[in-house]
Parts: structure tokens; sequence; C-alpha cells
């Protein structure tokens, strides 16, 4: 049996609104845009998160992401996630 | 709801509506009880659950997200799962969305804006639990107070809760923030639990502008 080794890993989240919902940070945000000469062809806003989570692998890390993104830093109703970056410390 | 029962008032980090739900509930001729958010209470010491507005855990991640969490509202879901009353009001409302004992969720007002204002809403649908209110009384005037108060699911769910009879009340006149279908408040399936935008712990006596709010409990 291998030697399991816990290691430290610095997980980023990425939280969106759904497409179904108006975003209206990212309206707000884009027409400050046009008035500042600017311009985006649109804008969203959403959220990051950075967790340091202990885990054996990459693999496990991701996996517990996920789990605090779906029960606790989304509302499946109105957002989305998406895991962009696990990094061993 | 029988007056020597307690009702029990939910306190988070954040919370400051809560002693104007109590003096509501005292006014009402309730007797009340605070209950802290990280306690766990005995269900069956409760008749009521009154959950109070304000920004639990400073609104972070989503409003009422982490209250949802808090070791608290697992009692409030047994007390719900066992047929006791639940009210949610404001940030309470939010609270329970999160916390998928209401449908739906409330997002950001479409205007973005903060909106403190008097509404006149209509009552929907009659619930046993809510038993002051009846159709033979549909409008309401009530205040409203908050930045993200727009109701919002996805179109089947909405459908599904029109279809049996959770949509508690709707806005009359103008939409102050956008909701779907103009719903300011809703029932889970039961109709013992529900969640409202406006505040009717803030208009029970003639002085607040308003003697509506004394319906609700």
């Amino acid at each position: 049996m291998g030697l399991q080794v816990m290691k430290k890993y610095i997980v980023g989240i990425k939280v969106m609104l759904k497409d179904v919902v108006l975003d209206t940070q990212g309206r707000a945000l884009n027409q400050v845009l046009n008035q500042n000469h600017m311009a985006a062809d649109s804008a969203r806003v959403g959220k990051f998160f950075e967790l340091t989570l202990t885990s054996d692998s990459t693999a496990s890390a991701t996996l517990h992401a996920e789990k605090i993104a779906v029960s606790i830093l989304i509302n499946d109703l109105i957002e989305k996630y998406e895991v962009l970056e696990v990094k061993e410390m | 709801m029988d007056q020597s029962r307690i009702v029990g008032v939910v306190r988070f980090p954040g919370t400051n509506c809560d002693q104007d739900v109590a003096s509501w509930c005292e006014a009402l001729g309730y007797r009340w009880k605070f209950l802290w958010y990280q306690d766990l209470f005995d269900v069956g010491e409760v008749e009521a659950i009154v959950i109070p507005g304000g920004f639990s855990y400073g609104d972070y991640v989503r409003t009422g997200a982490l209250a949802a969490k808090a070791p608290v509202m697992r009692s409030v879901k047994e007390a719900a799962d066992f047929g006791k009353t639940v009210l949610g009001i404001c940030n309470g409302f939010q609270i329970l969305c999160e916390a998928k004992l209401l449908p739906g969720v409330l997002v950001k007002n479409d205007s973005l804006q903060f909106i403190d204002d008097w509404v006149t809403l209509k009552l929907q649908n009659e619930s046993k639990s809510f038993n002051k209110l009846n159709l033979s009384k549909t409008s309401l005037r009530l205040p409203i107070a908050h930045g993200e108060g727009k109701f919002f699911c996805e179109e089947s769910e909405l459908k599904r809760i029109l279809d049996s009879g959770q949509i508690w009340l709707t806005y009359q006149g103008s939409n102050p923030n956008g909701s779907l279908h103009d719903i300011a408040g809703v029932f889970n399936q039961k109709k013992n639990v529900a969640g409202l935008m406006p505040h009717p712990e803030r208009a029970f006596q003639i002085w607040q502008g308003g003697i509506d709010g004394g319906l609700f409990l």
C-alpha cells in the first residue's frame, strides 16, 4: 500500500451568474465603460474564491472544492462555477 | 395561532429587525423568545418561528447563503417538517430560499437601487398557518426596504408554484424590483412556511402609517 502524503493546495473558483439571470452589475459596468469611451461588447460581473485545502492529490482537492462550490458558493438556480486552478503550495 | 404558545425569533449576526419583530409579536399578544444562530432549539418549545430582516453575515457570498447553513437552521427545518409556522421577512425570506425551505431565490433589484417605500400587495392564496389573512381582504399596504428583492426562478418552477397555489402575495400597481410575476411572497408546498419581502412588523400601529402588518402572524 502506497504511503499517502497530504499536501496543501490553493484552489481558485470562479462563480458567475447564469445567462438566464439579468446581470445588473454587468449592465451598469458596461454603461459606465461606454460613457468613458472604453466600450466593451459586454460585461459580466462574478466572484472569485480562493481556498486552501489539504489533500493527497490534485484530483481529490478538485473534488473537495467542487463539493464546497455546490453546497455553499453557488445557488444553482442562478449561478454556475468553474474550478480555475488547483496549485500545489 | 394559539396565543399561549411561544414565537421563536431567530437572530444571526447582522439581523437588525429582531427587536421590531419581538415588539410586533408582543403587540399581537404572543409570547416570544430569541433563538441564537449558533444553537439548536427544542422544536416542541415554539409554535411559530420568525426569521427577521437585516443583513445576516453582512450579505457575504449571497444574501442569506451563509445564514442558511448556520446550526439554528437545522432546527428551523425540523420545525417546518413538523408543520410549525415559519415566516421569513425580507432577509429572512432570502434565508429560507437559500435553505431550500421556499422555492426560488431573491436577486438584485432591476434598478440596482436599495428601495425604501410603501407598496400595495394583493393576497393571492390563503394558508391555515397565516389565517388572519383571507381572501375577503385582498389589498394590503406594507413598507418595503431592500436591495435584493427580485424574486427569480426558472419558468418551469414558476409554473409549478403558480399551479400549486404557492404564490402568497404579489405587488399591485407597480412592481418595485422586477420580481417575476410581481411576486412579493411565496409559500412552501405545505403552506406552513412563508416568506415575503415587505415588513409587516413595521406596520401594525396607526402611528407607523398602517396596520395591515397585524394580520401576518
